[in-house]
């Protein structure tokens, strides 16, 4: 444990020291691997699926503020969507300034979130978010839990329905927007995950603000556990066929990412929980104090073994009449 | 000398300054009413189109069978119905913006007031010495 102490506070250190380098560095392979994961799935623009125009943008992105990312990553899907089909890029379009303009407008912060997620699920740990979020921030941040879900999903449904969209002919304009938004909107899978996202989020904030022993650790546990019964009770009841395996082995591993996230985040000993009463003229106050683990990195020491050579005192004078002192 | 508390005083006020303060300034430089108010005309504006949106989708999803109906319905009702629609959800969506712009106004002049007191801790200070 110490060991690891030593290690968390090296990492701070040295994430203070170049913070300045590092914040880029995220940014660049963040969009990287969005957008590479946006041409993985989609990928119907040549021009777009170029190893070089994805270095380029995520180069941008890097320098550029965290909303900017958001932007180039919805302008890749929509391009490939456009490539495909125009009222396919309609619907996606109008998805995107439904969020843009109805959410983003109250919290831009949250817009990394909707990065996140759909990376998350790409990498079957999508219950890593509402966990964090519920440990990290508050309830409202469901709603960009809710809107990386969507976005997720929409992308998967796009590249799912490839063969559909072609067979159609393009005279029936009607019909393939009919096919998109009915997909969009009837897609149970997706509304109980946003459903159960919303849950575990509001429960993990819950429990965490409680002022029991180990309130994040619990919060952790529980979360997970409400998560894979409200998938499982979902899958039931809607037929959103899950896998339930996957649920349970990325819950686990989410639980686990977590537990880290909460390491360098909250990281307190409750043995030497402190309780203390006082009052004043107007209140009673009874504080609990939960110190901080903390651990001072040692410091190195340079010992000099080898003493530095002294000039003899006659080489010493015979130098200092050269120099004329 | 170094004075300990002052260096972390103005260390927390300079942190201030740099990322809350900032948009802080801005928000205090409305009055209350003037901000809220000009949030949630902005609210209006967005809601509306993003109401325009969902319309359009609404009607280009049965466009055959709406362009069919369209001699046969009473367009006047059909306006009403979709004005108490558009009234409706930019109503809500206008309360839900006149909500969150008067806890965040709330919110930057506590800000303030507490950066203008580290500021007369921190004038008191130099005065001591």
């Amino acid at each position: 444990m110490t060991s690891l102490l030593v290690a968390k506070q090296y990492l701070k250190k040295f994430y203070g020291k170049f913070e300045v380098y590092l914040i880029p560095l995220m940014k660049f392979l963040l969009s990287l691997i969005s957008l590479s994961m946006i041409n993985g799935k989609l990928g119907f623009m040549e021009r777009l699926n170029n190893t070089t125009v994805v270095l380029v943008v995520a180069l941008m992105c890097s320098f550029m503020p965290m909303n900017f990312m958001i932007i180039a990553a919805a302008a890749f899907v929509l391009l490939h969507v456009y490539t495909l089909s125009l009222e396919c890029a309609v619907v996606v379009l109008a998805a995107f300034l439904l969020m843009f303009l109805l959410y983003f407008r109250f919290s831009p912060r949250d817009t990394v979130v909707v990065v996140l997620t759909p990376i998350c699920f790409a990498m079957h740990i999508p219950y890593v978010i509402p966990i964090a979020l519920g440990l990290l921030s508050t309830p409202v941040s469901a709603v960009s839990a809710a809107c990386g879900t969507v976005a997720y999903y929409l992308l998967v449904y796009v590249s799912d329905s490839i063969a559909a969209l072609t067979a159609m002919e393009a005279e029936e304009t009607t019909a393939k927007f009919r096919f998109i938004i009915d997909g969009m909107l009837n897609n149970r899978a997706m509304v109980v995950t946003i459903a159960a996202f919303a849950i575990t989020i509001f429960l993990v904030y819950l429990i965490r603000r409680l002022s029991v022993d180990y309130s994040w650790t619990i919060a952790i546990v529980a979360g997970a556990l409400v998560n894979v019964m409200v998938l499982l009770v979902g899958d039931l009841m809607f037929d959103t066929n899950v896998s339930i395996t996957g649920v349970i082995m990325g819950t686990i591993v989410s639980a686990l990412i977590v537990l880290v996230i909460q390491f360098f985040t909250f990281h307190v000993d409750y043995s030497r929980t402190e309780k203390v009463q006082f009052e004043d003229d107007e209140y009673y106050y009874y504080v609990k104090a939960v110190p901080k683990v903390t651990l001072a990195v040692p410091e190195r020491k340079v010992k000099k073994i080898n003493q530095q050579k002294k000039a003899r005192p006659s080489q010493r004078s015979t130098e200092d009449r050269k120099v004329g002192r | 000398m170094l004075n300990k508390e002052r260096v972390i005083l103005m260390t927390k006020m300079a942190s201030y300054e740099e990322n809350e303060g900032r948009k802080n300034r801005l928000i205090m430089s409305y009055f209350r009413g003037d901000y809220v108010w000009f949030q949630v005309l902005k609210s209006l504006i967005y809601g509306t189109v993003a109401f325009g949106i969902i319309f359009g989708m609404y009607i280009f999803y049965d466009f055959e069978i709406f362009m069919m109906d369209i001699y046969k319905m009473d367009l006047l009702e059909f306006a009403k119905s979709v004005l108490k629609k558009y009234l409706l959800a930019t109503g809500i969506y206008c309360i839900i913006s006149y909500a969150v712009y008067s806890y965040r106004y709330a919110k930057a002049r506590h800000g303030v007031r507490l950066y203008q007191n580290n500021l007369r801790r921190l004038s008191g200070m130099y005065d001591k010495t």
